[in-house]
């Protein structure tokens, strides 16, 4: 016991200092918060830029009335209108259509307007710019041409201008979700990307440590230091400790992450995970790992270089993956009965479990069984790393069978 | 004498078998208490996978190891020391902290590893390294520093695979001093290696191994007088005659001299060379520890 506390605070304490800790740790956060930002970012209106436009209208009646408008609603910050308007002189549509075309390409104009023939019934308009994209600017464009368009309508039919101002406003829509007896009000893209950004998290700790646990045996074997250490201590010690050991390392990651995960949705207003949440996190964190690590280590103990294991590790990581491929699905149908049986495949529970956690209201039945199946799969996969790490670990120059390796596991 | 009865190692009757093939089959030796032995062999012989069996890494499939007397423990076995054959160490850490961190893990407090290192990093003048990332160490640097990871815990029983393997002259010195040293400090020393001019100056006693089994076992004295009057060496007028072989075990031949063991009685050996071809000299001599080891391997094969 004394043999596997050394080796786990040496596995510990060389990681912890180690610049690949840091960068990762640093790069992670970093990652999450561009994650949580960047969509808000892309939406704010302020970058909106703005160019100038032509209209094509051979009625003339549209391109003041959408002016109008576009002033009105969109202006740069010293008051200026974001979309001025360049006149264009012909009289007839394919004059005009010329005209603009030839602004455009000679860089005058950002985009031009073809407002259709009887535009008030038939409501047809096409836009044309050079560099397809501007969306922003083209869905501005095209909320104010609506709003013209409805107006007119509206005019045209002759209705009172009470009713006019009632339908002018747009209606207030608050959104709210009840858990248990509380109450929260939600944000329909918060309540995606949380549980999202928690899985994440899940799937970085327990994959960076487990991977690390497995490079640092393989590590031991090619430089063949584990003979020495195996001369002071059981196998058992020493796969203990290094679990152990990386497994604290995984855990003051999670912690840092959770901090900042907090401290930034606070900053921006999102609600994080409650406290109860972080206590399912930690217990689903910490299950996750030791399945993964009692699985890396087996497989560490098998090869004597990285490149030798990198096959297995493709395929190991494929699991998983999935359950971070299908969050989204998870995330909007978190009571699915496919869900539900999955989250009893102890390899994808953890990370099922945290998406359903944090989205839905999860049966105790639930948390129990899978809690309990977790721990009692875990445990088996730890007895085979076990009897796999003792027997392979000294074995070199050799290439162990899969048959073999079903062998040991009987005898062992 | 019954296994276990005496004082120091005694490995009695030792099988390990790997995937059907015996790679020990039935070794005995004993190794006395304060003593430095020699195990010998060629490569593949079966030396690592006994000492491994006795630092309990691999478990045996026959036999028994005793201990001062009674069967070995793990326990016992983790305070021994140990240079493996294939060296290595951790090579992104720095070079105190991990000899410190061995040395923990065979028992020492924080504070008795970092006196104990702090002195062999002195002794093996390699104090100016100490907080250096050991990648950083040249080879022969990296293989002291592995030599003091067996040793710094002060173990009573030590065992070296080919401890001078990939070391200059001096540092073999070095070493061979330390070894003297732990021996005069009560330390038994099991030292496998190739090199039999190191093994004759070091050991009392040795056993030579080849293909799992003991070929030789005794002390030095008594294998070289048993070997002694076998050897002889003969210089011709000319040229060897190829008929030497009917008489003599070749071990080493040199120009017109010929060094071998005798196949019959000394005195008809000596008459019929004679015949063969004018003989300029004729010496029975003691072999040297090289000369029984390649000697009694190519018995063995043969």
């Amino acid at each position: 016991m004394r043999a596997a506390w050394l080796v786990m605070r040496w596995e510990y304490l060389i990681r912890i200092r180690s610049k690949f800790f840091l960068i990762s740790t640093i790069l992670m956060p970093l990652l999450i918060v561009g994650m949580i930002s960047l969509p808000v970012l892309l939406f704010e209106e302020e970058d909106v830029q703005g160019f100038t436009i032509s209209i094509v209208d051979e009625s003339g009646v549209w391109t003041e009335r959408i002016g109008q408008l576009l002033d009105e609603r969109h202006s740069t910050a010293d008051g200026a209108p974001m979309y001025p308007r360049y006149p264009l002189f012909n009289a007839d549509q394919q004059g005009q259509r010329n005209e603009a075309s030839a602004l455009l390409e000679a860089g005058i104009i950002g985009a031009y307007l073809v407002i259709g023939p009887r535009f008030e019934e038939a409501g047809k308009v096409t836009f044309i710019a050079r560099d397809g994209g501007r969306i922003f600017e083209q869905e501005q464009l095209h909320r104010v041409v609506q709003k013209t368009w409805t107006l007119a309508a509206i005019e045209r039919h002759q209705v009172e201008s009470e009713l006019l101002a009632t339908l002018d406003q747009t209606i207030s829509w608050k959104s709210y979700t009840t858990r248990g007896s509380g109450m929260t009000e939600s944000d329909a893209l918060q309540a995606f990307m949380v549980p999202i950004i928690y899985v994440m998290i899940l799937f970085f700790a327990v994959f960076f440590s487990s991977q690390i646990l497995m490079r640092s045996i393989i590590t031991e074997r090619s430089n063949r230091v584990v003979e020495l250490l195996l001369s002071s201590l059981t196998s058992r010690d020493l796969m203990t400790g290094k679990i152990l050991g990386l497994g604290l390392v995984g855990l003051t990651q999670i912690s840092i992450y959770l901090v900042v995960t907090s401290v930034a949705g606070a900053g921006y207003g999102v609600t994080m995970i409650s406290a109860e949440g972080i206590g399912y996190f930690l217990l689903y964190a910490i299950l996750g790992y030791f399945l993964y690590a009692a699985i890396y280590a087996a497989v560490g103990s098998l090869f004597e270089t990285e490149q030798d294991a990198q096959q297995v590790i493709g395929l190991l990581s494929l699991i998983p993956i999935l359950p971070l491929i299908f969050s989204s699905y998870v995330v909007t149908h978190p009571d699915s009965l496919t869900v539900q049986i999955a989250s009893f495949f102890p390899p994808l529970t953890p990370f099922l479990m945290i998406i359903r956690l944090v989205v839905t209201d999860v049966a105790w039945w639930e948390v129990g069984g899978t809690v309990l199946l977790m721990i009692l799969f875990t445990v088996l996969m730890m007895r085979w790393a076990g009897i796999i790490f003792r027997t392979a670990i000294l074995l070199y120059g050799k290439r162990v069978t899969l048959p073999e390796i079903m062998r040991w596991v009987k005898a062992g | 004498m019954p296994p276990g009865s005496s004082a120091g190692l005694d490995v009695h009757r030792l099988v390990k078998t790997f995937d059907g093939l015996t790679a020990v089959n039935g070794v005995t030796f004993q190794v006395e208490r304060g003593s430095v032995f020699g195990l010998l062999g060629p490569n593949g012989a079966g030396k690592t996978t006994i000492i491994r069996i006795i630092m309990g890494i691999l478990g045996a499939d026959g036999g028994a190891v005793h201990y001062d007397g009674h069967p070995i423990t793990r326990l016992e076995s983790r305070r021994f020391g140990y240079l493996p054959e294939e060296r290595g160490l951790y090579q992104k850490t720095r070079l105190r902290e991990t000899l410190v961190y061995l040395a923990r893990l065979k028992g020492l407090t924080q504070t008795e590893a970092t006196d104990r290192v702090d002195h062999y990093l002195a002794r093996f003048d390699l104090t100016a390294y100490a907080h250096r990332n050991i990648q950083a160490l040249s080879k022969g640097n990296q293989q002291k520093a592995q030599f003091i990871a067996a040793v710094v815990h002060q173990p009573s029983m030590i065992f070296l695979d080919e401890p001078f393997a990939g070391l200059d002259p001096v540092n073999q010195i070095i070493i061979k001093e330390i070894i003297g040293e732990l021996q005069a400090a009560g330390a038994t020393i099991l030292l496998s290696t190739h090199q039999m001019e190191s093994a004759e100056r070091l050991c009392r006693a040795i056993c030579l191994i080849d293909h799992g089994k003991v070929v030789l076992e005794g002390g030095l004295s008594e294998v070289k007088s048993s070997y002694g009057e076998r050897c002889v060496e003969v210089t011709f007028d000319g040229a060897i005659p190829n008929e030497v072989a009917q008489w003599l075990q070749v071990v080493e031949t040199r120009k017109n001299t010929v060094i071998g063991n005798l196949k019959g009685g000394l005195a008809p050996t000596l008459k019929a060379l004679v015949e063969l071809s004018p003989v300029l000299e004729f010496k029975v001599r003691e072999p040297t520890l090289e000369e029984i080891f390649i000697a009694a391997v190519k018995g063995e094969q043969s």
